[in-house]
């Protein structure tokens, strides 16, 4: 087999690219997104040192009007869902939770908001997100014993 | 100005959104036209932050050339 001798900062790029590819490749082909997959999993293998796929973080400034913007987007967004959250698939339930997660940070760091969800609403929301999170759990649990 | 750190897959969601967003909308009025012009700002804004995102081929440039039209009558309606 053949062999490619890396070093830790080379495989520590590879790791920080490899999920981004992954994430974009499984809009195209599932293959692809499992070779990378098995990639990265080798690789991790490797060099334990490099614990998770850290998908990177960053830091973005928004105004109050733009935060507002996407609160909205992201709350109608949740709200179409709702009628046809599917728990069974689990793209479905992690686009789900990305969305929930993006609006709880805007609108726990921007607290001028205006036209934001009730306290109600966001309540009754949240439990659907937990039923989604745990039927999520069931699933990679009956998937992977 | 408030800041919000993001993860890559966020800010996938969330440029997503706004292209879905600028799609949806109808251009009739100054605030749905100032809306599109607003989602087409964040999605900028996103995208210098996450330039990997439209480093790698993917849906997001050609997502842009989609929603240009709306974008273009949105400018047409706020001159």
């Amino acid at each position: 087999m053949p062999a490619v001798k890396l070093t830790l900062p080379e495989v520590a790029a590879l790791v920080k690219v490899l999920p981004v590819v992954i994430e974009i490749d499984r809009e195209e082909s599932v293959e692809i997104g499992a070779a990378e997959q098995q990639i990265l999993n080798k690789l991790l293998k490797v060099f334990p040192e490099i614990r998770e796929p850290s998908i990177v973080e960053r830091e973005i400034e928004l105004a109050t009007e733009e935060a507002e913007e996407l609160v909205g987007v992201l709350w109608r967004a949740l709200l179409y869902l709702n009628d046809d959250l599917r728990i069974e698939e689990e793209e479905v339930v992690k686009d789900h939770l990305l969305r929930w997660s993006l609006l709880g940070k805007i609108m726990s760091h921007i607290s001028r908001l205006q036209n934001v969800p009730s306290q109600t609403e966001l309540a009754s929301f949240r439990e659907k997100i937990e039923k989604a999170e745990e039927g999520l759990h069931a699933k990679r649990e009956t998937d992977f014993g | 100005m408030p800041s919000v750190k993001l993860t890559l897959a966020e800010a996938n969601v969330a440029v997503k959104e706004l292209l879905g967003c600028i799609e949806a909308e109808t251009v009739e009025s100054e605030s749905s036209a100032k809306r599109v012009l607003l989602a087409e700002r964040l999605i900028k804004k996103f995208l210098e932050a996450f330039p990997e995102v439209i480093e790698i081929p993917s849906f997001i440039e050609e997502d842009l050339y989609r929603v240009r039209p709306w974008i273009e009558d949105a400018k047409r309606f706020m001159e």
